[in-house]
């Protein structure tokens, strides 16, 4: 990789891992490879280094939702998806600012605190049932099928399961932690 | 070897202070890794590089330690247990808790002035077609008369025609030879005049799917019996 074309990379990276493509955001590692070239993972590694003090991450989230490392084998990394992520806990207010009311966040952490303890995978009653012991019914509904449009929730015949965003963005376990917490 | 060892440091700290898997790391290699750093070079600035190297291994091994004691302790979370504390929650704490575990994506949701152009560009150049609905005309009484068809005779003297020649034919008939030979004309009203003689249940069809053969088979109309299932099936007079 020429050291002059550097900058230009790692601009041409920040732009492609903003993408978004059908509600999906970021890019595969292979998208990156064909634009950037087979360094690619040093190109990120540098982006990475620039965009940490701005509270941003690069995450690559592999196909099992897993987190996987830069220095991750690369036939793994290039069906990986690149993400950009923050670093940081969003506070209430912010999030209220970004759209998500008080009731939302609720109601997904119910979501996924009771998928999450099943073991991945509950029917849609249940989840249903345990929501409108909190919320009414056309609420339940409501958010349920906003979860599922966000890329929060996957439905897998009559059951749900954690959704592609929850695998990139959310630690269940933490999730669990805190709930008990809570 | 400078640009190596601050490699291992950004390497470590993504890791211990990004929030990774910290199992994602081998410590040996990376032990080895450094150790063979140190020895070749004693100068301060790689000596300093050195020691941040190894405080992040230290983090490292303390994160992973940690990681395998959480993994442990919530192996297993009964469901029932998890219910409770979220219906003992009020949603205002419950929110807290998944704010507390969330690192949302960050994505580009606007057009770039450079898309908007290309869109642009691609509109006017876009050929200009247009699909022209087929008039289509709803089969009135007027297009059955043309057919020789009146709506009075379907109910009296033509089904009870076909009824009767089914009836004659021994009561099973194949679909193709009720509607018989002759002109367009004659087949479509026949046609017509069976489907309406299927619809008011004087006759079933019997399918033979293999043979790819339909068969009107004669039967005592129930006035009151609703089919169970409907279905239409499409065959090609002509």
């Amino acid at each position: 990789m020429e050291s002059a074309g550097l900058p230009t990379k790692m601009r041409r990276a920040a732009q492609l891992l903003f993408f978004k493509s059908h509600r999906m955001s970021g890019v595969k590692g292979w998208e990156l490879k064909r634009s950037l070239g087979s360094g690619y993972t040093r190109v990120l590694k540098l982006l990475r280094s620039q965009m940490e003090p701005l509270g941003i991450s690069i995450r690559a989230v592999g196909d099992d939702g897993s987190e996987l490392s830069l220095d991750s084998p690369e036939d793994r990394l290039s069906t990986a998806r690149f993400i950009l992520i923050l670093s940081d806990p969003v506070r209430v207010s912010d999030a209220k600012t970004s759209g998500w009311s008080v009731d939302e966040l609720a109601g997904l952490t119910m979501c996924l605190g009771t998928i999450g303890s099943r073991g991945d995978k509950t029917p849609r009653s249940e989840v249903e049932e345990i929501l409108r012991q909190k919320f009414p019914k056309w609420k339940v509904r409501n958010f349920i099928s906003k979860y599922v449009k966000w890329g929060y929730l996957e439905e897998d015949g009559e059951s749900l399961v954690p959704g592609w965003r929850t695998r990139a963005e959310v630690d269940l376990k933490s999730l669990l932690r805190y709930v008990f917490g809570a | 070897m400078e640009k190596e060892l601050r490699d291992l440091v950004l390497e470590l700290s993504s890791i211990v202070k990004g929030g990774a898997d910290p199992l994602s790391l081998e410590f040996q290699p990376l032990m080895s890794r450094l150790k063979g750093l140190i020895k070749r070079s004693l100068e301060f600035r790689h000596l300093e590089l050195d020691m941040e190297a190894l405080y992040d291994l230290a983090l490292l091994v303390y994160s992973q330690s940690k990681h395998l004691r959480d993994k442990s302790s919530v192996l297993y979370v009964d469901p029932f247990l998890v219910r409770l504390a979220m219906l003992g929650s009020p949603p205002d704490r419950l929110a807290e808790a998944f704010l507390q575990s969330w690192r949302p994506s960050v994505a580009r949701d606007v057009l770039s002035h450079e898309m908007m152009k290309r869109s642009y560009y691609y509109w006017n150049n876009l050929k200009e077609y247009a699909i022209e609905a087929e008039k289509t005309e709803p089969l009135l009484g007027k297009s059955l008369e043309s057919l020789g068809i009146r709506y009075d005779e379907l109910i009296s003297e033509g089904i009870a025609g076909v009824r009767d020649e089914l009836r004659d034919r021994g009561g099973r008939v194949l679909y193709e030879d009720l509607v018989g030979g002759g002109s367009l004309n004659e087949r479509l009203r026949k046609a017509v005049l069976i489907s309406f003689m299927l619809s008011y249940g004087y006759a079933v069809v019997e399918k033979e799917p293999l043979k790819k053969k339909f068969w009107i088979v004669a039967k005592d109309r129930v006035p009151d019996e609703r089919p169970k299932s409907t279905e239409s099936i499409v065959t090609v007079v002509s």
